[in-house]
Formats: structure tokens, sequence, C-alpha cells
């Protein structure tokens, strides 16, 4: 087989620009990268994105200021409310309280709510606490610094960073074919050897290409026209089938994403700087589109023209990389954002492939290992969105009757139960959330086990507690030293 | 209040090892830690060869490095020389560190796949200072500063396993841990549960416990002759089921590493000490009789033997449940994997970790930690096999019935898949915990000649002079910061010698094979 010398990649939306910007940073000049720029490709604008999106810029050299400047914001945490409680709870991105005596933090959380000293564990964190205050600032790089615990990923508008990559990426000699697509023509073996296209003046012509990446969007043109790989949708999460977007203004900035079980089903905000982005998923068997429009055009004063209505499909491809075609983004598939939102998998899945990036020769191994990886990442994502269900679950309308129905995964079952039973998470290979993550999330919600790290009593009670009094106050005291967001963009002249 | 009471069963590296660090973790006045040991039953001692890890154990306990070198006869060691394993006469040495330096995000060895089929000749071994000072007989502390490629490596021991057990049992005992001399004769089981109610000696003194941990070895007293626990048989993969060891002395400098050599069936290896070597021969019975294996490992011995031979029988393989009701299995009891890789040591230090990490609540047989910490070890313990694997199917050797029927064996699927995609392109799976990472399975796979065909394409970034500069620049930096080292013997005298008892300068550790800056 000849060494690849062209890549093709049918999209061009927020997805397919990620990758050629990264990919033709990382490949050699005489491999060719080329995006057939569809004049839709139906992804959303707003995204939230964990840290790991930080690097993952500057290493592709693009100034988070640049990002910031055009309307993307912050986010140091995402905020819970459940749906009988005003009390807003706050999961942050980085690790909640210090370890003392090489026993976990979370595990002292664990005894004093057993001693029946209840605490909020978000309390215990910077981030959290900085998040609550509309305070931001960026982490310290100084290691013994409390400021160094601060971790952030972003609330993102795309419209600004499609522009860029598009143009970067242009200026690095990717070529942009502005056309739609008609279908693939494939080989013998069933592999793509290049793309029917038709452009703006209704012309028809052939795209070869010897390796493509299939970032249309759900409709995955690539992946289903002629290589046929289903979408397999999971089932636990297929009730919930339309969401309704719209954007309001924002009475103020803040650094966090928000999520809220509502009537309906769930509500997610982003928090952009002047604006707020609204999104509501919900259940079309429980709920029609029309009342819940209604609904929120009551609530939030948005006229009915404002709203977006669009059907999801929760789940994944059977394989993503099939043959010599890649799915990236929604083509691959989509879940709810909680955790790691669909901009945050994109970026993993660009990662991946530039690391399992095929050489001549045959590649059926990296194709394997790449469909592995993947996978390991959906299905720890689907355990991480049914915990959400589980964790919020309430009988206060239809959907979350139904929601009360979700079968669980085996994993996330024995996640649960040995969590309850141990106050410990498992760790399993693959999965992008950290473990922390996972504690954090558990005991925010107040999902408090029965047991603890019995280590934990071998020490002076009186001792703990002072200790955990010390850690709580130097962490408020450290919060109203950090700026408000506000002050924070004006004094790094992010905003005007 | 009653005190927790925990009883080990065995002496020897394990029983010792688990006995200091609970006594370093747990407050002497809420826990009662017994160990209980026969002099009559001698303890297997070949786990002398150590790995980088071993030294995040000491430093947990606050272990004077230098002072436990003195007491352990311990010699420095940078990795493991393997002969003959690719094909008879190739040789290269498994360093605890990494290869160069990853480049545009890269890792070295697909630079070097390049270089390689550009014409160059230079072995990988020479972008690894770990290597290359190991190969000419010196040894220093690895540097502290992440940017320098003298950082990227680390360093464990060579030390008298009996030597270790004596240093750690004077650490325990300070703490609190009794010792009794006796032999176990009776296991007490609670009829309700099943638990270990207590363990009776040949004295007729009797032990009762909350939690009983398993150091007795192959025989695994408690967890598999009173539980019965079952044993999963790994030997089809890896057949080698004896070994037989001597002592002998040391006529020439000890070099900062472990030999393995392969033999026509089997391996050998060479374990310097400050005292002697320690020597020993790894075989498969249906291959090799014991006097055949015992005539060959004595006529390659250096120096005259110093002790009679001492032959061990086992069966590769892993305990089903390392944690059964209230006893856990340390050390040799809860799984058996060949020494090839110095592996023995760290199995038992994992376990401890996770022992702590999961100390049993007031339920000891608690099935949600016992479950964990089975999934947890279990993890650990086939990583380790499938390496080992590698090392008998990484080869062109087919002069024995040995090497053939190695050849001709299925492998588990785990490693199948890992070798087929570095065969594909140089890569190595990824994989966050466990004792062997990407350095180790390009060692292996290069040293023993699975050399792919093709490399990650971003290396082609490179012109063929910016990379040729790149890797000379590489080679030459490590050659000469390796002939400012001092050689292992100046290094040990210098670093534990008498005059520099209040010395406390050896670099941090890490849970890592590679150092704490690789």
């Amino acid at each position: 087989m000849m060494p690849i010398n062209s890549l093709v990649i049918l999209g061009g939306g927020v997805a397919g620009w990620t990758a050629a910007h990264y990919l033709r940073l990382c490949l050699p000049d005489d491999i060719e990268i080329s995006v057939v720029d569809l004049s839709s490709v139906g992804e959303r604008q707003y995204y939230e994105l964990t840290p790991a999106a930080s690097s993952f810029f500057k290493d592709q050299g693009i100034d988070e200021d640049v990002l910031i400047k055009q309307k993307s914001n912050f986010s140091l945490a995402k905020c819970y409310q459940s749906i009988d409680s005003d009390k807003e709870k706050f999961l942050p991105f980085s690790t909640v309280g210090f370890s003392l005596n090489a026993i976990d933090f979370h595990h002292y959380a664990v005894w004093s709510n057993r001693q029946g000293k209840k605490i909020d564990f978000d309390s215990y964190s910077l981030a959290s606490e900085a998040a609550r205050a509309r305070r931001f600032r960026h982490p310290s790089t100084k290691d013994n610094s409390i400021f160094s615990t601060l971790a952030y990923g972003y609330q993102l508008n795309t419209e600004g960073l499609i522009d860029l990559l598009k143009a970067r990426s242009l200026a690095m000699g990717v070529k942009s074919v502005d056309a739609d697509f008609l279908a693939a023509s494939l080989s013998t073996e069933g592999s793509i050897e290049s793309l029917s296209l038709v452009n703006k003046s209704g012309q028809t012509f052939e795209l070869p290409g010897q390796f493509f990446l299939d970032c249309s969007g759900k409709a995955a043109k690539l992946l289903t026209s002629g290589l046929n790989v289903p979408f397999v949708p999971e089932q636990s999460l297929s009730f919930v089938d339309t969401a309704i977007r719209f954007v309001t203004d924002a009475d103020f900035v803040k650094p966090y994403s928000s999520v809220a079980a509502v009537k309906f089903g769930w509500q997610f905000e982003l928090a952009l700087v002047d604006k707020r982005h609204i999104e509501v998923l919900f259940s079309s068997a429980c709920d029609s589109p029309e009342d819940v429009i209604k609904y929120l055009a009551d609530k939030y004063g948005v006229e009915f023209s404002q709203f977006t209505l669009a059907r999801i499909d929760q789940g994944c491809r059977k394989a993503f990389w099939y043959k010599n075609c890649v799915a990236i983004g929604a083509a691959a598939g989509s879940l709810s954002e909680f955790g790691f939102g669909e901009l945050s998998l994109v970026q993993s899945a660009v990662l991946r492939f530039a690391n399992l990036f095929p050489a001549g020769g045959a590649f059926a191994s990296l194709a394997q290992e790449y469909n592995r990886l993947t996978h390991l990442e959906y299905a720890h994502l689907v355990d991480y969105n049914q915990l959400h269900y589980y964790l919020f679950k309430n009988d206060c309308s239809r959907f979350w009757q139904q929601a009360s129905h979700i079968k669980i995964s085996e994993t996330l079952s024995y996640r649960l139960e040995l969590f309850k039973a141990t106050g410990r998470v498992p760790f399993y290979e693959g999965d992008p959330l950290a473990m922390d993550t996972w504690t954090s999330c558990l005991l925010m919600a107040d999902f408090w086990p029965d047991h603890y790290d019995v280590l934990v009593d071998n020490l002076d009670p009186e001792w703990i507690l002072a200790q955990l009094q010390k850690m709580e106050s130097t962490i408020k005291r450290a919060a109203t030293a950090i700026p408000t967001l506000q002050e924070y963009l004006h004094l790094s002249q992010l905003r005007v | 209040m009653k005190k927790f009471s925990i009883v080990i069963v065995g002496g020897g590296t394990a029983g010792w090892m688990t006995a200091a660090a609970l006594s370093n973790s747990l407050p002497f006045a809420r826990y009662q830690i017994t160990l209980i040991e026969s002099e009559q039953i001698g303890t297997v001692g070949v786990g002398e060869a150590t790995v980088p890890h071993l030294r995040y154990f000491n430093q947990t306990l606050g272990i004077d490095e230098n002072e436990f070198i003195r007491k352990t006869n311990a010699t420095y060691k940078l990795g493991i020389e393997f002969s003959d394993w690719g094909t008879i006469g190739s040789s290269y040495i498994h360093p605890f560190g990494i290869y160069g330096k990853s480049i545009n995000g890269i890792s070295f060895h697909h630079y070097w796949l390049k270089a390689r089929q550009q014409g160059a000749k230079t072995p990988i071994g020479d972008y690894s200072l770990g290597v290359v000072a190991a190969a000419s007989n010196r040894f220093s502390y690895p540097e502290t500063d992440p940017a320098s490629l003298a950082s990227k490596f680390s360093y464990a021991f060579h030390l008298d396993a009996s030597l270790y057990a004596a240093f750690l049992r004077e650490y325990a005992e300070k703490k609190g841990v009794v010792r009794v001399e006796g032999r176990l004769v009776h296991v007490s089981r609670q009829s309700e549960n099943g638990n270990i109610l207590s363990v009776r000696l040949e004295s007729g003194e009797t032990f009762d416990g909350d939690l009983f941990v398993d150091c007795s070895g192959f025989r695994g007293v408690l967890i598999n002759q009173a539980l019965h626990t079952g044993y999963e048989d790994w030997s089809h993969w890896l057949p080698c089921d004896r070994a037989v060891a001597v002592p002998s002395e040391r006529l020439s400098e000890p070099h900062p590493y472990t030999k393995a050599i392969a033999r026509d069936v089997g391996w050998q290896w060479k374990i310097p000490l400050q005292s002697r070597n320690g020597n020993g021969r790894v075989y498969c019975s249906s291959y090799i009789s014991d006097d055949q294996a015992a005539t060959g490992l004595m006529d390659s011995i250096e120096g005259n033997p110093l002790a009679t031979l001492n032959f061990l029988q086992f069966k590769t393989g892993r305990r089903k449940k390392s944690w059964s009701h209230n006893c856990i299995a340390i050390g040799l009891s809860s799984g058996f994997l060949e020494p090839l890789e110095s592996t023995s040591i760290y199995l038992i230090q994992i376990a401890i970790a996770k022992l702590i990490e999961y100390f049993p609540q007031a339920k000891v047989e608690d099935l949600y930690l016992q479950n964990e910490f089975n999934r947890e070890l279990q993890m650990e313990y086939e990583r380790v096999r499938d390496f080992l694997i590698l090392h008998y199917i990484a080869t062109k050797r087919d002069d024995s019935e040995f090497w053939k029927y190695l050849r001709a064996m299925s492998i588990p699927e785990s490693l199948d898949r890992k070798i087929a995609l570095f065969k594909e392109r140089a890569q190595v799976e990824n994989y966050r915990r466990g004792m062997f990472l990407e350095p180790s399975w390009v060692a292996v796979y290069l040293g023993q000649g699975v050399i792919p065909d093709n490399y990650h394409p971003t290396v082609d970034k490179l012109s063929p002079d910016q990379l040729q500069m790149a890797m000379n620049g590489i080679r030459e930096s490590i050659y000469s910061y390796s002939q400012t080292m001092p050689t292992h013997m100046q290094s040990l005298q210098k670093y534990t010698g008498i005059d520099q008892l209040d010395a406390h300068g050896w670099p941090p550790a890490a849970m890592s094979l590679y150092g704490v800056f690789s």
C-alpha cells in the first residue's frame, strides 16, 4: 500500500477545521490536506471545554486571549441545581480539598458527615468558591500556591474559532473546497477512492483522496453512504430526543456553566461574556415542543422566533474508523454535555487520530486501537450521563418518571455500589473522566457513602476538625483575593 | 478498646515488607501486628534484583537509603541485560529510563527507526543514559533538573533478600511488631462465614486475628491450603516450572545491572552483590532434568559456589483471589511469575500499597473492598504476565524443543493486539496503570528483533539532516555525560562509605520504572 499523501476532510465546521489545523501542524508537508467546506454541517455554536483544551490550543499556538475577545468565556466549574432545591452546587474541574496524612480529602468529608457534622463538599474547593462569587484568575504556576489548584476550561463561542482555524489552516497550505457532497466512490475492497461533489455553480466534480475524515455532522455522510457503518443508539437515553436552544442577554458575567434538573428534563446554560446560551433537553413523548417553548418564552421573555428545535440522537457509531475513513464530531456520536462536551470529544478524537495516524502499509491494528479507545470513551461517558439521571431523580413529571426506569450499566452499578460501601470510585483504563470528577460529582449531589477510609479513624477527631476548619477558612480567604471575572477581563484587557 | 489484630504468616521479603509498611501506617495503639515465621522453613530469596519502585517503598518508610545499602550488601542497578533472547549472540539492556526525548510530540523510537532505515547502525541503547552508563560500568545519581537528559533514568538495587528481611524486621519490631517463632500446624475457621478465626503453632500456642496476611510463599498455607482459593494456571504461556539457585564468589567488579541470559531451555540470572554473586537458572522440567539444569548452571558461574544448590518448583499463574474472606495473600502465595524482569518485589509492594489503600473496615471480609483490591491486582499481574511472555515470543530461536514450543504457542489476546500494533507502525499500546510502560515495551521489541517497517509520519517533518543532527546531539551528550560519571564501585563507596554516614543526598523516588523526571 502507498504511503498516505492526501487527506480529505468532509465537513468544515468546528470539527473539520479543528482536525485540519491540528493535523496540518503535526503532519509533514507532503501529506496534502483538503477540507470540503460544506454549506452546513448542522453544528451548534456554543460548547463547553474541559481544561485539556487550554493546552490543546496552546500547543497549536492559538492564543487564548483571542478566543476570549471573540466572546468566549472561562469556566472554573459547573453549577448544578436539583429540581426541589434552589441551592446551587458547584462541581469544579480541579480536585476538591487537600489530602491529609496521605488520605484523600473526600474521606474526611465522609467522616465528618458520618459524625453528624454535615458539610458542603464544594466549599472545600477554591475553584467552586471563586465560581460561586463570580471570581476568576488564571492558576498560579507555583506548586505551593493555593491558586495553583485552580483549573479552568472554556465556554466557547465557535463562531470566531472556526474563522481563526480556517484562516490559519489556509495560510499553512490546507486547501478549502467550497462544495456540497453527492456521493463517495468506493474501490472494490470497499475503501473510499474519491468524493463526488457539486460546487455553487452546479458543476459536479471528483475529489480523490487516500484517507478521509468524516466531519459532516450528525448525517455522517461518509460513514453512512457506501461504508454503511450503523449508528448505535444509546437505548437507556433514547427517550431524551429533543433539544430547544436559544440565546438571551446575560445580566452578569459568570465563570461557570450550569445544569439544572427541570420539570421537562434538563436545562443547560453556557455563560458567554455577554450572552447566555440555554438548551433544554426533553422527551417528545412526555412534553410537546410547543409547551416547552411557550413556557420558556414566558419565563425568559424571548420571541418564539428565537428558539431552535432539534432532534437529538444519543449514541455512537458501531465503528469510528472504518476502512480509510474516520468519523469525528457529531458524525462519530453524540451525548448530552455532562462532564465532557462534544467539542472536548472532537479535540480528544483529533489527538488520538494524530497519535495513531497511519504510515504506508496496513492500518488494521491502528484502526482497531482507535476504535477500542473511542468506544471506551463513549462507554464511560454513557455511565457518567446515566449517573446524572440517577443522582437527580425525582418524580415531579412524566419525564422524570420515565428517567427512573433507566437501566443503568453494569459498570455504573459497580461504581455506585463500591462508592456507597467504601467511599471509593474504581479506576478504569480509558475513562476520560478523572476519578476525582466522579467522586466530586457524587458528593456534590449529596450521595454520601456508608464508609470512608478506615485509617481516618486512627487520627484524633479534634485534629481532623481543626484541619477541616483551617482548610475551609483558607479557601474562603483565598477566594476573596481573586478578582471578579468582570474586573479580571477588564484588567487583562480582554474586554473593553 | 480491643486492638485490631493482624497476623502475618511467613517472614521473608513479603512478610517483613508487609509488617514494616503496616507498622508505619497503622498506629501501634490500635493495631496489634504479629508475624509468625519458622527458622526451619527457608525463604526463597530469589528476589535479589529489584526495580526503582522499591526506592519509593523505602522513602515512604523513611529509610536511610545508604544505611539500607550497607546493611543489605546492595549494589546499584540501572537495568537488565538480556543476552541470546532474540537470537543467539544478540544482547540488549532494558534500562530504568527512557530513550532520547520525544520530538514534535512523537516518541524517540520512531526517529530511531527512520534513521535505521537510512542506514544508521547505532543501537537504540546509545540514546539512553541508563544503558550507556550500565554498559560502561558507571553509576551516579540522576540529575534533578527535568530539562537534562541525565534526569531521564532511575535506579534500583541488587540486594541480599534475607538481609533486607532482617533490616525490615528491625524496623518493624521497633514499631511494635511482635515476631513469633514457630511452625503453623492448624487453621481454625468460623463455621458461619468461613473466615479464619485463629492459627495454631506446633508449640500449641494459638493466635486469633481479625486479618490474616498470607506471606507463606508458593504453598499459600492460608489462602490455598486453608481457604482453597483457586489458582489461574498460566504455565501454557510461561512454561518454566523450576529454578535452581546458587551464590558464588564474585571475582570481577560488580556490574550495575542484572544479567538474564537465555539458554536452550529457560534462562540464567546473574546478580552481583557487594559480597558475592547470586546465580540461578529458570527452566522447564518437560525439556530438561534437574541435573542437566544444575550442571549447566555450575559450569557457567564465576568463582566458587558458596552454598549448596537450592532447587525450587513453581507453577506460573495467579491466585484467583488475592483477598478472600479475611485473608490477603502477598508475595508468591498470590501468584508466581518468573523473576525475568525482577517483578516479584514490585508485586509485593503494589499489594501492600493496595492493602493500605483498601484497608478493611470492621467487617474484614467486606466484598466491595475485596473485589476492587482483587480487580486491581489482577490488572497488575496480567500486564506483567503479557510483558514476560513477549520475551519468549519475540525471538527467532528454534534451537530446542523448548523454543519450538514457544514459537507455536498461542498468546493472550491482550498481548497479541499489542504486538500487532507495534509491528504495524511502531505504536505501543498506551495505558496509565502498570509496571511496564512504553520505554520498556520498546526496549524488548527492538532488543529482540521486532523492528517495524513503518514509523509515525510526523517523523518526516524533520529533514534527513535535521534528523541526523538531532540524533547525534542526543547520542553525543549522553556519551559525554556518561564519561563524567564515576564507576559503579566508586559511586558505591562515595555514596555509602562509612565516612558518609551523615549523607542524605540520594534523589527523590517515584512509583515509576523511569524516574521522577521522565
